[in-house]
């Protein structure tokens, strides 16, 4: 397999042909490798969310450019359950796709529309609440509505981890989950795509979430891929970043800023541990 | 002058149910007029609670939450009450009601009964403070999401308040839409607006007076950023992350580097750093 997924050239209107017509992709690409963990970056309203719709064929391209996901053309005659079982999304507002009364049905749902025997339905529920740190004890029997709004996002992301999806799509990974909850989601996410090949593709308006997790990142800006490589490429371009009205990632405007007062560092940090060290070299002299 | 007194304020939900949930479990707490209080605390500690219990969505299972010395249990101060403190949530889509900006802006005052100069007079003054006032008759669905979340505030001024509860009103924007409402708040707050920025970026607590963190339930801190961030074992046992600006900081000084001062944003460290370099030169 070359790519999970490779699109090209792609254009979507919603509400064609109609006076709220609106056009949300221009001329989007994206490349996401089976071994990587790719970022979609942009401003609110530059299609991020729409072209992930397109990964596991809740939007359907026609004719307008070219979207591939697991070696499958989307825009012939494929079968989406199939692909869907493969592709998981995750969805900006968790409450979005919690529907069963209870959390542990909730994550069984997935599981059980596979067709998958009892006992390996439970065993993925308990596997998949305590990756996302949600203790199986205390929270398989809980009410839905009874979550947080922390606790929803972690339900919702063990709900399609329960379907072992060979990719993984997050739209806004870790937004409204508290530091500690984020380091696991981060640390869970690493798991998955180095020891199980999974592919991770996400969407972060945090700058900083994307120089710690990402190893390629892609900039979409009002519906045109911008950019597309290694993250530490494109946020040393800090110009582009500032162009596409995104400001700078905190390591990288550091060094900016250090240099305009006269200290130097030797290479530019992506992270804030980067920095330090980058810092205390320069200290040492 | 308080604003808002919570006295050993305790919330559980589903009281009736076999599994009840204690939420808060008796938190004292006086918030002045004019302060910016930020609140954090993990998933799961109590913030969006104790948020709704300073305007009375929720009322104290026991204890009381006095706003401006009236008991929010009582049922005939719940509209006094309601604008006194307003409510801003993270997804403004769903508070939206009207068709345009000034329509929904005026939608709150007009059915309390304001009467129409007062009311036009307010709601151009709501307009004007959060930069909406050129887009008068754009329909809220088309603002971006900076934009939405002035509109949500917008309307929540022309009730005039004495207090803003913002709940993770920046959590799903972009970084620039994320800077420009802090920067409202921080506005508003400067003439005299008190704010409760409830948040899990450590990057807006640093910009907070004064930091409120919840832990299970229960009061975990009550001081300044500063004084939080320079005590790197409490922000852990409040699973609470350093600034980076901070974690660089704390990092340099450990290794032998020595700063004037702890810095909690980058530009504060720019400055810090250029002073040791020219100290050493």
């Amino acid at each position: 397999m070359t790519a999970a997924i490779a699109i090209e050239g792609l254009r979507h209107v919603y509400l064609e042909d109609t006076p709220q017509a609106q056009q949300a992709l221009y001329n989007a690409s994206l490349h996401v490798a089976p071994a990587e963990m790719t970022a979609i970056i942009g401003p609110t309203g530059a299609g991020k969310s729409t072209l992930l719709h397109f990964c596991n064929g809740l939007l359907r391209p026609h004719e307008r450019g070219r979207v591939r996901v697991l070696d499958q053309d989307l825009s012939t005659d494929v079968d989406l359950a199939a692909l869907r079982r493969n592709v998981g999304l995750v969805f900006q507002y968790p409450h979005h796709q919690l529907f069963e009364r209870f959390v542990g049905d909730d994550v069984a749902y997935g599981p059980r529309q596979m067709g998958l025997d009892e006992d390996e339905v439970e065993e993925r529920v308990q596997w998949a609440l305590q990756a996302v740190a949600l203790d199986p004890e205390v929270f398989a029997d809980r009410p839905t509505l009874s979550l947080s709004g922390g606790e929803m996002r972690r339900a919702a992301i063990a709900g399609v981890l329960a379907t072992r999806p060979s990719v993984l799509i997050l739209d806004e990974v870790t937004t409204g989950l508290d530091p500690e909850g984020r380091e696991q989601i981060h640390a869970l996410l690493r798991q998955l795509n180095e020891r199980e090949g999974t592919a991770v593709l996400f969407v972060s308006n945090d700058l900083d979430e994307v120089a710690a997790l990402a190893d390629k990142a892609m900039l979409l800006y009002r519906g045109y891929t911008l950019a597309e490589g290694p993250v530490r490429e494109l946020f040393s371009d800090l110009p582009l970043l500032a162009r596409a009205e995104l400001g700078a990632p905190f390591a990288g405007g550091l060094a900016a800023a250090l240099q305009a007062r006269g200290i130097a560092l030797e290479h530019t940090p992506l992270t804030a541990a980067e920095a330090e060290e980058e810092l205390w070299q320069a200290w040492k002299g | 002058m308080a604003l808002i007194v919570c006295e050993q304020l305790h919330l559980t939900y589903g009281l009736e149910s076999d599994v009840p949930i204690e939420a808060l479990h008796g938190i004292d707490l006086t918030i002045d007029e004019g302060e910016f209080v930020a609140v954090v605390g993990r998933n799961g500690s109590g913030k969006s609670t104790l948020a709704r219990c300073l305007n009375g969505l929720l009322r104290p299972t026991s204890g009381r939450v006095l706003v401006n010395g009236l008991d929010t249990a009582l049922r005939q101060h719940r509209l006094t009450i309601r604008s006194t403190v307003g409510m801003v949530f993270q997804n403004p889509d769903n508070q939206f009601v009207m068709s345009t900006v000034r329509e929904e802006v005026a939608f709150g005052p007009e059915n309390l009964g304001v009467p129409r100069p007062e009311l036009i007079e307010r709601v151009d003054r709501a307009l004007r403070l959060t930069g909406l006032a050129d887009l008068p008759d754009v329909d809220p669905q088309h603002l971006s999401a900076g934009g939405k979340s002035r509109l949500a505030i917008a309307a929540m001024l022309a009730l005039a308040p004495r207090c803003l509860v913002l709940d993770e009103t920046t959590a799903l924007m972009d970084p620039l839409a994320r800077r420009e409402t802090l920067a409202l708040a921080q506005e508003l707050c400067r003439q005299g607006l008190t704010i409760v920025w409830v948040t899990h970026h450590m990057d807006e607590v640093a910009e907070a007076a004064r930091v409120v963190a919840l832990d299970h339930g229960l009061l975990g801190y009550d001081g300044t950023p500063h004084a939080l961030f320079a005590d790197r074992a409490l922000c852990a046992k409040l699973g609470l992350d350093l600034p980076p600006a901070a974690q660089v900081a704390h990092g340099l000084i450990d290794r032998g580097l020595s700063l004037d001062t702890l810095p909690l944003n980058a530009a504060e460290l720019v400055d810090s750093l250029a002073r040791a370099w020219e100290g050493r030169s």
